[in-house]
């Protein structure tokens, strides 16, 4: 119980020590010419609050590319796993080209991206889901294809066909694995659509994302609200990991050894 | 439920290469005939040809030469139902005790009800009922293999093939499931082949030892020890001797194979 208590209670300490840190270098590291560059925390608070429509309204833009693409994501990645899981060959054909598509710089594909569907909503989701694919189709695949042989094996005994060896095995065994890839799409969507809408996120037909956002302020050096803006796009972060970590949760815990309660 | 007739088992000259024929076979010209209802142990040195004895008369391979018949029909063809019982319990660790214990009958697209009452009742046979709801992962190993081994009773097979299943369990938990074990055999009377390293294990399950050795029976051993056979029997020196002497004959068995290697 105590135990509980001190790790709910540590992050916010360290948090405090943090902030401290902070005015330390800002008050007595930083010389007075030096100070705009680190804004201090009360001015970052207030910035959060004049700035909130603003904020909220751009957090809400980004939050939609993000979640976009992020479903476009697991949707295709998931469907793209199972074909590649199919067979080796279809393995060797596909992989070495989604290998050379995660490692083409997003940053490089962004202007084709824009030049293609124009800028707004579409690329954003589009750079997301090029950003966060992969890694589900890699660990999903993954996961399918290393199904313990000896259920294999009953499965085969029990003369099972092939559509049920996928549906009844090969699919819910992979699923720790398909949420692993879940995982670290969900950290890489927001940072996928908060880069897309740098550069594409004012379609002229609406808000700007915190992406857009940040360009805008940066611009105007309006230092405490480009600090505030990156903290939202941090806590949008936090809402994707948190949702994420709560669905595999809620899929795995039950019969998962990584979800085993400890007896002491 | 009525149950089917257990099955009529006969190997007629079976030998099973694998790779190259240059290769010393598997199985050597092997003969054996098992009648309804028997419980055969095979025992004998690794590589003896014990699971691929299993193997063929699971249907999931084709001898070189030779026929292996179950009912008087060739193992593969055969509509007899067989269940074969591993050495894991190889349990869906996603599914609770129950569904796992319904999977087989699922494979078979059995109808939900149907399958639900006969996990049921096979479970509380296996007096694991108030487990039905929990998942592998909190059951002891013993209590997985009673899940696999009502899972595998749930086709209602006329012959069940069990490879090494309690290998991996401690000395009581094997004893205990070892007297289980017949007291099913005794009720439902299906033809058994019972693969173990366990003299003990074997003189107490059995009617009848097969010895193998390079792919070929060494020695027939009739267990004439009167059923029922329950903790008692264990302590009668019959039964020890009946051990001393069927590791006199392994022994004997696993010489030429050991020169050899």
């Amino acid at each position: 119980m105590n135990r509980r208590l001190l790790t709910f209670a540590l992050p916010i300490l360290t948090g405090v020590l943090l902030v401290a840190l902070w005015q330390v270098v800002r008050i007595w590291i930083l010389r007075p010419d030096q100070q705009f560059l680190l804004p201090a925390p009360d001015a970052v608070a207030r910035a959060f609050v004049e700035k909130a429509p603003q904020l909220w309204a751009a957090t809400l833009t980004t939050a939609t590319g993000a979640l976009c693409g992020f479903l476009l994501a697991t949707v295709v990645g998931a469907l793209l796993a199972l074909i590649l899981s199919l067979s080796p060959l279809v393995r060797a054909g596909l992989y070495p080209w989604l290998m050379a598509l995660q490692l083409t710089p997003i940053i490089v594909v962004t202007p084709i991206l824009i030049l293609w569907v124009g800028p707004g909503l579409k690329s954003v989701t589009l750079i997301t889901f090029l950003i966060s694919f992969f890694s589900i189709v890699v660990n999903t695949t993954q996961g399918l294809v290393s199904t313990d042989r000896n259920l294999l094996d009953l499965f085969r005994m029990g003369r099972a066909t092939r559509l049920q060896q996928i549906r009844l095995l090969r699919i819910p065994a992979a699923l720790p694995y398909f949420f692993t890839g879940l995982r670290i799409a969900a950290a890489l969507a927001p940072i996928g659509a908060i880069s897309g809408d740098m550069f594409a996120g004012n379609s002229g037909d609406g808000q700007g994302g915190l992406g857009f956002l940040a360009v805008i302020y940066s611009a105007q050096l309006q230092i405490p609200a480009l600090f505030a803006t990156a903290i939202t796009s941090c806590l949008l972060g936090f809402v994707f990991a948190g949702a994420v970590i709560w669905l595999s949760w809620l899929a795995l815990h039950r019969w998962h050894d990584a979800y085993q309660p400890t007896d002491s | 439920m009525s149950l089917p007739a257990a099955a009529t088992v006969e190997l007629q000259t079976v030998t099973q290469n694998f790779g190259d024929a240059s290769r010393l076979p598997i199985l050597d010209g092997l003969s054996v005939r098992a009648a309804p209802g028997e419980f055969i142990s095979l025992i004998g040195p690794s590589g003896c040809g014990k699971s691929t004895l299993l193997r063929l008369l699971a249907g999931l391979a084709t001898p070189t030469t030779g026929q292996v018949l179950i009912n008087n029909q060739p193992a593969d063809a055969s509509p007899a139902e067989r269940a074969f019982i591993f050495q894991d319990a190889t349990l869906l660790p996603w599914l609770t005790v129950q569904h796992n214990t319904e999977l087989l009958l699922k494979l078979r697209s059995v109808p939900s009800d149907v399958r639900r009452d006969r996990a049921a009742r096979l479970l509380s046979l296996a007096r694991i009922a108030h487990l039905a709801h929990r998942y592998p992962r909190q059951l002891s190993g013993g209590e997985k293999m009673r899940v696999s081994l009502a899972r595998a009773l749930t086709l209602e097979p006329s012959l069940l093939l069990l490879d090494e299943p309690f290998g991996a369990l401690d000395e009581l938990t094997r004893e205990l499931l070892n007297e289980e074990l017949l007291a099913l055999h005794a009720r439902q009377q299906w033809t058994a082949f019972f693969v173990t390293h366990s003299v003990t294990e074997a003189v107490f399950l059995s009617s009848r030892i097969l010895v193998l050795s390079s792919g070929r029976i060494a020695h027939d051993v009739p267990v004439d020890l009167p059923f029922p056979r329950t903790t008692a029997t264990r302590e009668l020196p019959a039964f020890h001797q009946r051990v001393a002497e069927v590791s006199r004959l392994l022994r004997s068995a696993s010489v030429p194979v050991a020169r050899s290697a």
